[in-house]
């Protein structure tokens, strides 16, 4: 059994000390940070990002893998007890699992939320070793053409079908591409965008862009508003953490039917698991007996979505790991890691450096029993994190984002380029346009441009012969069809709908 | 409300200028090349023609439609961006110690919800901290004091 082997090839990179205990690390910072109101996975990758640059590149990956799904779980903690979503992922979980807590049920609520993460993410990591050999064999005979169609794909998936406005995050994508191009071009060696600085020959680093988008972004936005709510500290007060014979009996059928949604959406490209774990929910709430129920704290309704969310976690590493495409933002600083440590992911990366591969596999393996162990008894930490008011928070969050940024090459100006895309970040949030494709379109822009133009070469020039290959017409023409049904759809939905900007407070 | 979603107006109408002067820029100054071997500047002025394009398609439909007001916070810009800058300035000239001690506790400024003897304590802590874990744990080759004197 190849399988087996590698996965003992993995287990064997895994446990090294070093790489357990930077996936302990990973997974607690992950957590930690996670946790905290209102700061969701991108934000708290791209803070503790700059971490593991030090790393060598399996450790690195194996603790922003933890940091990853760390961030994940401790979303759902502060969706549950607080009723904040920390991410559009963890809004489903808000809608039964804060119901819970309030009837005194958050202990159950948490316990089963880290039950149904682990077993979700099991059956992610199960579909991601089954899988990636097949597609990495598959996608050794793609050419420019095909790497070309499936990134469009993926952009123009990620920046219309989870987007309120398609055409925000088309405009989003677009932009992102075009700072992308800053710097030297890859092919002619020309220096685009640089107007004589030699500095900008380098172009702008992910980190930077990420940190000061989602990081100080996310600052500037929310110190000076008023908070949402105060804490309720009644409903943080865990009274019982087991579940009943009951609730085992109600979560099992909907774990599975979410892990597998979840583990489906997750691998596709642009959809990932803000998708999924609506998917998982509505799918729950239609083959309910008692739909009622949901919204008043069903466990169904806490189960299905979470399981549904890390399955799709991990099962987004396939096409990132596989072909080198990212399906969102998240995994596009993935991405972005691995090219920092000098890794170009694609088909190859499989064969070529199988114990990163496979030991990364096991990893997640380790990460989610890791949650398991060191969550189940640290809850009550987190809670008490949870009611340290923001005040205090984030002028440390601040801190961490300055020394994050001045360690990636030790240069202070570096500090004020994240502080740029800070004011970037808050303009965005205040014309109400999303930075999630504008990361995306950034880390994918220069790959779409150079597979293009290959492309074009090799068909002389002539776009039709890239419309012929069975694989890439296809996907381009798939990707034609997300396109204007989400921009149809759009203006649909305006027409009919009575205001889409209704407003919840009043205009005095 | 605002008779008109001026957010999106402004948000768009940016987009456009910004495409259009990318394309521009490109267009005249780096070599376009032919479809099969393209140059340097055919990505870039494609583009900057089609963020143009979603720039329009945000702002003309935001002509036609009500809108909220966008309530810009200046105190908080006006005290990170010090309070960051600041960070920037000392961290290689007096070290990371007093550099992590003014960013914390300027950052508090931020808003009037923290006294002065809570943000030296958070300060403090955070300056004992970022020692602790980046010179001490991880050995960043960064300097805890610098003085230049």
């Amino acid at each position: 059994m190849e399988l087996l082997a590698n996965l003992a090839l993995g287990l064997e990179t895994a446990v090294t000390p070093t790489n357990l205990l930077f996936c302990f690390a990973g997974v607690f910072l992950g957590t930690f940070v996670g946790v905290i109101p209102g700061v969701g996975p991108l934000a708290a990758i791209s803070m503790l990002f700059p971490l593991t640059f030090y790393l060598d590149p399996t450790a690195a990956l194996i603790m922003l893998a933890g940091i990853y799904y760390g961030t994940t779980y401790g979303g759902s903690t502060a969706s549950i007890l607080l009723n904040i979503p920390g991410a559009t992922s963890s809004a489903v979980t808000c809608l039964d699992g804060h119901p819970m807590a309030k009837q005194g049920r958050a202990g159950v609520a948490l316990f089963m939320t880290t039950i149904a993460s682990f077993a979700g993410g099991s059956f992610g990591i199960i579909v991601l070793s089954l899988f990636s050999p097949l597609i990495a064999e598959y996608a050794l005979t793609f050419g420019p053409a095909e790497y070309f169609s499936l990134m469009v794909l993926g952009l123009v998936a990620a920046s219309t079908i989870a987007n309120a406005a398609p055409s925000k995050g088309l405009a989003m994508v677009v932009l992102g591409m075009l700072v992308a191009t800053v710097g030297t071009d890859s092919q002619s060696g020309v220096g685009r965008f640089t107007f004589g600085s030699m500095s900008l020959l380098e172009g702008f680093g992910i980190s930077a862009m990420a940190m000061g988008l989602f990081g100080i972004g996310e600052i500037l936005s929310s110190v000076g508003a008023k908070r949402i709510a105060k804490v309720d500290k009644s409903s943080a007060k865990l009274l019982n953490m087991l579940p009943t014979k009951d609730d085992w009996r109600r979560s099992w059928l909907p774990g599975l039917r979410g892990s597998s949604i979840g583990a489906f959406i997750g691998a596709l490209p642009g959809t990932g698991p803000s998708i999924a774990v609506f998917m998982a929910y509505a799918v729950e709430k239609r083959t309910s007996k008692t739909p009622e129920r949901f919204g008043n704290g069903a466990i169904e309704g806490l189960v299905a979505p979470e399981t549904a969310n890390n399955a799709a976690d991990q099962t987004a590493f396939i096409p990132t790991l596989t072909l080198g495409i990212p399906g969102s933002a998240t995994m596009a600083l993935m991405l972005g890691a691995l090219m920092i440590h000098g890794i170009q992911p694609g088909p190859t990366l499989i064969v070529d450096q199988p114990s990163l591969f496979w030991g990364l596999v096991m990893s997640f393996w380790i990460g989610n029993l890791l949650l398991l162990v060191l969550n189940l008894p640290l809850i009550g930490l987190w809670v008490r994190l949870l009611l340290i008011p923001y005040h205090f928070l984030y002028p440390a969050i601040l801190v961490f984002l300055c020394i994050g940024a001045y360690s990636v090459r030790a240069n202070p100006a570096d500090v004020l380029v994240v502080l740029g895309f800070g004011f970037v970040g808050y303009a965005m949030r205040l014309a109400d346009l999303p930075a999630a494709p504008l990361l995306l379109g950034f880390v994918l822009g220069p790959l779409v441009e150079a597979q293009f133009r290959r492309a074009m070469v090799l068909a002389r020039g002539d776009f039709t012969a890239i419309l012929e290959r069975p694989i890439a017409g296809t996907v381009l023409v798939l990707s034609a069809i997300v396109l204007i049904w989400t921009l149809v759809s759009a203006v649909l939905r305006r027409r009919r709908g009575p205001n889409p900007t209704e407003e919840p407070s009043s205009d005095t | 409300m605002l008779d008109r979603d001026y957010r999106d107006i402004v948000a768009g109408l940016g987009l456009t200028l910004a495409g259009v002067a990318a394309a521009a820029y490109a267009g005249s100054n780096y070599a376009m090349g032919t479809v099969s071997r393209m140059g340097p500047g055919m990505m870039p002025v494609a583009l900057g023609v089609t963020l143009a394009a979603f720039g329009l398609m945000i702002s003309v439909p935001a002509l036609f439609r009500k809108g909220d007001t966008v309530v810009l916070k200046p105190r908080p810009l006006v005290v990170m961006s010090i309070s960051i800058i600041g960070f920037a300035l000392m961290i290689e000239t007096v070290g990371i110690v007093p550099a992590v001690f003014f960013t914390t506790v300027f950052a508090t400024f931020s808003e009037t919800r923290v006294r002065l003897g809570a943000a030296l304590i958070l300060g403090a802590g955070m300056t004992f901290a970022t020692w602790a874990l980046f010179i001490v744990g991880l050995n960043l080759p960064i300097p805890a004091f610098d003085w230049p004197f």
